[in-house]
């Protein structure tokens, strides 16, 4: 059982985790490409977060990410001063795994890529699961998302 | 909170005494120990304050924050494997307050390298 950790420090809130939840390895992959000129990227999720996301109670909505990444790319910023966002905004409750995916995204990949990823002529990402990745790293500075992905599958 | 003692300074008996914010703003908030080589993506074995890796691909990955540094003047410090060095990328990659990225190389090309057992610890004021 989560305790009540509004208006917990993130911090804490995540070292009681630490000590408390069993980690949990997704074997979901997020393969992504933010640029034309490199390599697909791969966004694997954390096993002592995704625990955090199943258990509910730690997180904050991602919507707290965006903000603090508005502040940060403003021209003149120095420091944080909306950090009381991520503590003070109650958790979110428990995900799925498939919703806490979702939710890294919306957190961990460029917004350029999540917002508009199936726009234009070829998608610029795909969840998958790590079977479905080429078995070695052979060529890994060539690897892209196939243009004959069948989104539907 | 149960079990919270608070305190602004612990003293030694003959040592002297020391503010907690030492202990506060000196204590690691972002660690994590990973591999690329022989896997087919990076993946972590142990991590703190760790949301994601992001695979950008030979001896490139980005590590992402839960909770993100204050700035990005944090301090970054890692190791990898016994030939090879990690770099922290600050110009013309990830260093902000949410993300860094860790480039892995030999030591004696400073080629891009997939390394095992690499690790990276990261302190600094949190927002």
């Amino acid at each position: 059982m989560t305790p009540d950790f509004t208006g917990t420090h993130l911090w804490d809130r995540l070292c009681w985790a630490k000590e408390n939840l069993e980690p949990h390895q997704s074997d979901y992959r997020v393969v992504y490409e933010d640029s034309i000129d490199e390599c697909a990227k791969i966004l694997v999720p954390d096993p002592n977060w995704m625990a955090c996301a199943l258990q509910g109670g730690i997180l904050p909505p991602v919507e707290v990410y965006w903000e603090l990444a508005k502040d940060e790319a403003q021209p003149d910023f120095k420091r944080h001063t909306r950090g009381y966002l991520l503590h003070e905004t109650p958790p979110v409750g428990p995900m799925t795994e498939e919703q806490a995916i979702e939710y890294l995204i919306m957190k961990d990949c460029p917004q350029s890529v999540w917002q508009t990823w199936d726009e234009g002529n070829r998608p610029k990402m795909v969840i998958c699961k790590k079977e479905q990745l080429p078995a070695t790293r052979e060529w890994r500075n060539a690897w892209r998302i196939s243009d004959d992905l069948d989104l539907a599958a | 909170m149960a079990g919270t003692i608070v305190a602004d300074t612990l003293t030694h008996s003959t040592a002297g005494s020391l503010t907690t914010d030492y202990v506060v703003e000196g204590t690691v908030k972002h660690r994590g120990h990973y591999n690329q080589f022989g896997v087919t993506v990076s993946s972590l074995t142990d991590s703190l304050n760790n949301s994601s890796i992001s695979d950008n691909g030979t001896g490139d990955v980005t590590v992402n924050r839960t909770t993100a540094f204050s700035n990005t003047g944090y301090s970054s410090s890692g190791g990898t494997n016994y030939n090879g060095v990690v770099m922290f990328s600050s110009a013309g990659g990830s260093y902000t307050t949410s993300a860094t990225q860790i480039l892995t190389k030999t030591t004696s090309t400073l080629a891009a390298a997939e390394n095992n057992n690499t690790s990276f610890m990261l302190s600094g004021d949190l927002a």
